[in-house]
């Protein structure tokens, strides 16, 4: 292909219109309003059986529906509820491994391997052993949830503490700073904005470790809400847990990110 | 020179750098302390070749045989060309690197790992991007400062380089200058008995590096401690120190002239064997000296042709060896 230089538009002086907040806020909206509009219009002019794709309409009564059964809240609350708690217990363990492994050698040398090799494991592969191991309880979803959370801080905390600029530690050792001192002061900041990136990349994980968890052995939640609609054809409720994992998932995020904000403002 | 006039002028020359105020100081530098005497011993350093090269790639030689008494309260230039092992020789020093062979003492111990008796100002200013100019200073403070006595001598210290209008300002916020005189407050604020400055303008523009130098000048009257400067700037040493050394590669192949007397171009930086002193000059006159004296021109010409620098002294129909004696004459 040959070389293609743009059309020099011309120079913005104003603020881009996309760096605008409320633009941004109606521009994220606006495929979400259009797809809804679509798949209302596909269901209102019979272009695919309702049996096979509900209406809009259809989602929503089912929503009411569970939620007047007093469902919906509590498929939520747990749902979330084991995800902060998995999530909490996995990052600070990650945080914990990848601190240690990040910041010596030896423990890089004895540890980096086999976590390695953990990591490798689908996610799937846990539920049963855990099932068994912790039964159908509070405990084996955590763990799913936690293992899910735990392994992209740890990857991301020991990358950054390994490339934290030298010349910045010798100068901090060089003032007489060392090991936790050291840490706190020189090391623990200049990870921080890492360290955020890879607790949104948990937070998503483990979200999808909690489904995993549900689908498999669960008598609540959203997965388990999945789990049993599939089986029941109730492809409205499907739809249903779908939207609410997607609103959950973005919801949660967008917390940590405005955290993330918050921290890069303050240490980068 | 009294202790009152030459904080003011220190004052002074930081607000003429920009930003500080033009108070004088009440008091200059308190608590440094007694500047100390450095000595290498038949230094030498060798770095193992580093992982990832050939095996055949022997262990590298940057440094032989360096024996050099610093006394205290002196100001000594490192000269030498780019890769000479001159950085290494100041890292030694201040316990950042440890010798391969030979010692280092300070006021007649031996150095330790990141000495305390020593302070860095690096190359590069180095500071925490997170922290405001005045935190950065603050991580000088030796340990066990008090928070009233630390938070006064940092105000102090950032007058002193004229930069307490920038105090809560972040690194990223401040131009190089200022950034690299944070740097040196920061390491006046350990207290040093041996202040370690390697290249410390050398990414600075030419103005700004005039001006840092006269600081330097009167941040050592203020608080004279001992000065090893490492530089790549002869017109720099001859300014600023009481004594040169020139590192580069023995055998010594500069007359008392100047003149390399094989007369060949063979890189000083070259190291095969390591670098250790081929000269050794005692910079005549006081400071702050006289920018444009030919006695400087003339050292400086002899300094750089054993850098390798031809000072083209025939262009004007001058030889370019001169029968100018060493100082002290």
């Amino acid at each position: 292909m040959t070389e293609t230089i743009a059309p020099n538009t011309a120079p913005a002086v104003r603020r881009p219109l996309t760096s605008r907040r409320s633009v941004r806020v109606v521009g994220g909206l606006l495929l979400p309003v259009l797809i809804l509009i679509a798949w209302q219009l596909t269901t209102a002019l019979g272009l695919v059986s309702i049996s096979q794709l509900p209406s809009p309409a259809m989602v929503w009564i089912a929503a009411v529906d569970l939620f007047d059964r007093g469902e919906l809240t509590l498929y939520v609350a747990i749902s979330t509820q084991r995800v902060l708690i998995g999530f909490a217990i996995g990052a600070a363990l990650g945080l914990a491994a990848g601190s240690l492994v990040g910041l010596s050698r030896a423990a890089d040398v004895l540890l980096a391997p086999t976590l390695g090799a953990i990591r490798a494991v689908p996610s799937l592969a846990w539920v049963p052993l855990l099932i068994i191991w912790l039964k159908y309880g509070e405990e084996s979803k955590i763990t799913l949830v936690a293992i899910g959370a735990f392994f992209p801080v740890y990857t991301t905390v020991a990358q950054a503490l390994r490339h934290v600029d030298r010349q910045l530690v010798e100068a901090g050792r060089a003032f007489g700073l060392r090991g936790v001192r050291l840490f706190t002061a020189v090391q623990l900041p200049a990870v921080i904005p890492s360290v955020i990136s890879g607790l949104r990349l948990a937070l998503a994980q483990a979200w999808l470790f909690l489904v995993a968890a549900e689908l498999l052995g669960a008598s609540m939640g959203l997965g388990f809400l999945l789990a049993i609609s599939g089986t029941n054809g109730r492809i409205d409720r499907i739809l249903l847990a779908i939207i609410l994992l997607a609103l959950l998932g973005k919801l949660t995020d967008a917390i940590l990110g405005v955290f993330e904000k918050w921290a890069i403002r303050k240490w980068a | 020179m009294s202790a009152s006039t030459t904080t003011s002028t220190v004052a002074r020359r930081a607000a003429a750098l920009g930003g500080g105020s033009a108070r004088s100081l009440a008091a200059g530098p308190s608590g440094a302390k007694a500047a100390l005497a450095v000595e290498f011993a038949g230094l030498g350093r060798t770095f193992a070749p580093s992982a990832g090269t050939v095996a055949s790639v022997a262990a590298r030689p940057v440094l032989r045989d360096v024996s050099l008494t610093v006394r205290a309260g002196e100001v000594l230039a490192i000269l030498g060309t780019s890769g000479c092992g001159k950085s290494t020789l100041l890292r030694i020093a201040g316990g950042l690197d440890s010798p391969s062979t030979g010692s280092v003492q300070i006021d007649g111990s031996p150095t330790t790992a990141f000495d305390t008796r020593c302070a860095v100002g690096f190359q590069e200013p180095r500071l925490l991007p997170w922290r405001t100019v005045a935190a950065n200073v603050s991580l000088g403070l030796p340990r066990g400062t008090a928070r009233e006595a630390g938070r006064a001598r940092v105000a102090e210290l950032l007058e002193l380089v004229g930069l307490t209008a920038f105090a809560g300002h972040r690194p990223a916020a401040i131009s190089g200058g200022m950034a690299q005189r944070t740097s040196l407050a920061r390491a006046l604020a350990r207290n040093p008995g041996v202040l370690l400055l390697d290249e410390p303008f050398g990414a600075l523009d030419a103005l700004t590096r005039l001006k840092m130098q006269d600081l330097l000048l009167d941040v050592h009257a203020a608080a004279p401690t001992t000065v090893l400067l490492v530089t790549h700037d002869v017109d720099e040493a001859l300014q600023l120190a009481d004594r040169i050394i020139l590192l580069g590669q023995e055998p010594a192949t500069t007359d008392a002239g100047g003149t390399r007397a094989d007369g060949n171009a063979r890189a000083p930086g070259a190291t095969t064997f390591g670098a250790t002193i081929v000269q050794e000059l005692t910079v005549p006159g006081n400071r702050p000296r006289d920018r444009g004296s030919a006695e400087l021109a003339e050292l400086r010409g002899r300094l750089l042709a054993g850098l390798g620098i031809d000072r083209h002294g025939d262009a004007r129909g001058v030889a370019s060896s001169t029968n100018i004696p060493h100082f002290p004459y």
